[in-house]
């Protein structure tokens, strides 16, 4: 699914891959914390990165600053 | 009237399959997203159709046994989301299945055209009944063609899968017919000195080049790949 609706409100599954990044993970490691398949957390993860709210370091990925302001405005 | 290429593309075998960025009813999808999963790629010709709602059924229905397997399922025709999404609530109502796969609206033809999906013999307008299965890896392992007239046996796609898998797991072939607990197929030796060993030291050899091995300890439906 898309992850961001065009209001900027977060997709639930979108919604789900920035909490699980508190703390820095993989996308193996989302897909079995999540449930979800691996091409979805990829999907929302590209997404996510290009609006700025998640970055990726050597295949880990966590929320960034404004990922998490995001969050705690859309819990 | 559009003209096709004079010498269609088709994907190889033990190939990477040809990477692509696609719409789709889960949001704007890549080939490279799968990776770490198995996935069959599979072509209808139209939304709103009587036989690819049959294979569509047949699919949703397999999705549980090969998400076992770790493997996804990924449709594509040449028709918009809007359809897909009218098309996905409309067999959702009349036959109480829910669709759990992305499917790509391939409008403007170029995934079908990167994956040797049209056949002018049949319609220049609409994909034939292409399945492809690429790995983990991203290597295009097996291609199914089916004309519009006739829809596919999904069993024939999970045996397929597990033969797949079997084979990447234990070194081996899968003789015809092969399922699942069936014994299975030795790679015959490659020289002289390999084909005088190989028939010393296997009993179940016919001759040579033909050995047999009994089927892999192993739970195909578990994690693979």
């Amino acid at each position: 699914m898309a992850c961001i609706r065009p209001d900027g409100t977060l997709e639930p599954a979108a919604r789900g891959v920035l909490k699980a990044l508190a703390l820095p993970q993989t996308v193996e490691e989302i897909s079995r914390q999540l449930r979800m398949p691996v091409y979805r957390v990829r999907m929302s993860l590209r997404e996510l990165s290009e609006a700025g709210l998640v970055v990726g370091e050597a295949e880990h990925y966590h929320a960034t600053d404004a990922g998490r302001i995001r969050l705690a405005q859309d819990p | 009237m559009e003209a096709m290429p004079a010498s269609p593309v088709f994907p190889r075998l033990g190939m990477p399959a040809p990477p692509f960025q696609a719409e789709t009813t889960h949001g704007t999808i890549r080939l490279e997203d799968f990776r770490g999963s198995w996935l069959v790629l599979f072509s209808h010709p139209a939304d709103f159709t009587p036989v690819c709602t049959t294979e569509f059924v047949a699919f949703a229905k397999l999705a549980p046994e090969l998400s076992r397997r770790n493997v996804e399922l990924l449709g594509l025709s040449i028709d918009s989301t809007y359809a897909h999404i009218a098309w996905i609530r409309n067999i959702e109502q009349h036959f109480q299945v829910s669709i759990p796969f992305p499917v790509i609206a391939d409008l403007n033809k170029e995934v079908a055209t990167l994956y040797g999906m049209i056949m002018p013999g049949e319609s220049r307008t609409e994909t034939s009944r292409c399945l492809f299965v690429i790995d983990p890896a991203g290597i295009l392992r097996a291609m199914i063609y089916y004309p519009l007239t006739t829809g596919r046996n999904t069993d024939e796609v999970l045996r397929l899968i597990d033969a797949l898998q079997t084979t990447d797991q234990h070194g081996v072939a899968t003789p015809a017919n092969w399922r699942p607990g069936e014994r299975v197929i030795l790679p015959p030796p490659k020289t002289i000195d390999a084909a005088a060993e190989r028939t010393q030291s296997n009993p179940n050899c016919v001759d040579w080049y033909f050995c047999q091995a009994s089927a892999p300890d192993n739970d195909s439906a578990t994690d693979n790949g």
